[in-house]
């Protein structure tokens, strides 16, 4: 009998495997270049393997121009915080001047209304599985610098730093800087999935 | 007054030398999709808004005249024509920018919470001979390419396609800057 239950633990484990997951709460402060209109702005988040919310919300603070996102997510340890993208949609209403092609002295004046939308990215780098903590640093959106990345830095002696365990640093990068295949675009994702984060 | 003529026709010449002449290029392309209807994954999901954009970040020149026209169900038309200054006054390939295909859905999870979903179909489209070309990109199933959520739909000149997973292509589509065809 205890030939065949080890053997059955054995035959088990081969096929078992377990994953550390945790649950955390998040706050995140984001704010933005005082000539983008916060209220413009739709945000959503890539679906991430491993990365579950079990709520997620957002407020705004006019004041300041900033976002606060906020919730709770149920992570496997070692996953990255899903990537957030802000998406700010614009409109704008130019004039045109028609020249009939027949008769060249016949003109018309047309209006269109061209709808655009500017792309915000902040993704988490290595280790960022939750923005638990509060991060000193500001992070701040411009027109020209819209992807940041969020990476932590473990810190080695806790009790010399005053209790701190982690640093967090945030790099941005252009547009220009991304087409060319900068190393955030290897972080991320192309995944067409977004899921929108409703206002609180 | 011959000195100042011969003056005159040497400073021309000089000058001339430096000068540079750049002729106008005009550019577009008329792109037609056909796709068949959506079939929903959940029973409770319902599509709210189907568009299509431009990435702009991918148009080094001035564009304009993004328009779409829809005549018969999943039947889209798409044409935008550009200018720039510079470079050669005969196109001979020209690469048609990034399309992409947004589509709105809400699903009611439950009587009182609803999510809206955002997906978008990347279309990156191989180089066409000639300045204005037409392609025709033969009925898609949509269905399939909302299953892998990193799809890339590749069209070639002639209008045939290919699905890839996006994630392993050595340039990535990322959206940085849509522009939105506007409905004719």
């Amino acid at each position: 009998m205890k030939t065949i239950t080890t053997l059955l633990f054995l035959w088990l484990s081969l096929i078992g495997f377990g994953q550390a997951s945790t649950v955390d709460t998040f706050n995140l402060t984001i704010k933005f270049d005082m000539g983008i209109n916060i209220d413009s702005i739709h945000i959503f988040f890539y679906e991430t393997p491993g990365q579950k919310f079990n709520s997620i919300n957002y407020s705004t603070d006019k004041s300041n121009n900033s976002i606060t996102i906020f919730g709770s997510n149920d992570y496997v340890i070692g996953t990255k915080f899903p990537t957030l993208v802000f998406s700010y949609r614009t409109l704008e209403s130019k004039d045109y001047l028609y020249t009939n092609s027949l008769n060249k002295n016949n003109h018309f004046r047309g209006k269109e209304t061209i709808e655009t939308i500017q792309l915000f990215y902040l993704i988490a780098g290595h280790g960022v599985g939750s923005y638990k903590e509060h991060i000193p640093a500001e992070i701040k959106f411009t027109l020209e610098k819209n992807t940041l990345m969020i990476t932590k830095e473990w810190l080695p002696n806790a009790t010399v730093n005053g209790g701190v365990q982690a640093k967090y640093n945030i790099n941005s990068a252009s547009t220009d800087e991304l087409s060319h295949g900068h190393r955030f675009k290897e972080a991320l994702s192309i995944s067409n999935k977004l899921t929108k984060i409703n206002k609180r | 007054m011959t000195k100042f003529y011969l003056i005159i026709g040497l400073f021309t010449l000089v000058y001339s030398s430096k000068l540079i002449a750049q002729d106008g290029v005009f550019w577009g392309h008329t792109i037609t999709f056909e796709f068949e209807k959506i079939e929903f994954s959940h029973h409770n999901d319902t599509l709210l808004s189907m568009d299509f954009f431009v990435n702009q970040k991918t148009v080094s020149a001035k564009c304009q005249s993004l328009e779409m026209e829809d005549t018969k169900t999943g039947h889209y038309t798409l044409s935008y024509s550009c200018s720039s200054i510079g470079g050669q006054s005969q196109v001979k390939t020209i690469k048609c920018p990034d399309i992409y295909l947004k589509l709105e859905f809400k699903r009611s999870l439950t009587k009182n919470s609803v999510n809206y979903i955002t997906r978008f179909i990347t279309f990156v489209f191989e180089p066409t001979t000639g300045p204005f070309q037409k392609i025709a990109v033969p009925k898609m199933n949509i269905n399939n390419l909302l299953e892998n959520s990193s799809s890339v739909v590749i069209v070639d000149a002639e209008g045939k396609y290919k699905v890839v997973d996006g994630e392993s292509m050595e340039n990535k589509p990322v959206m940085y800057h849509l522009v939105k065809f506007v409905k004719k």
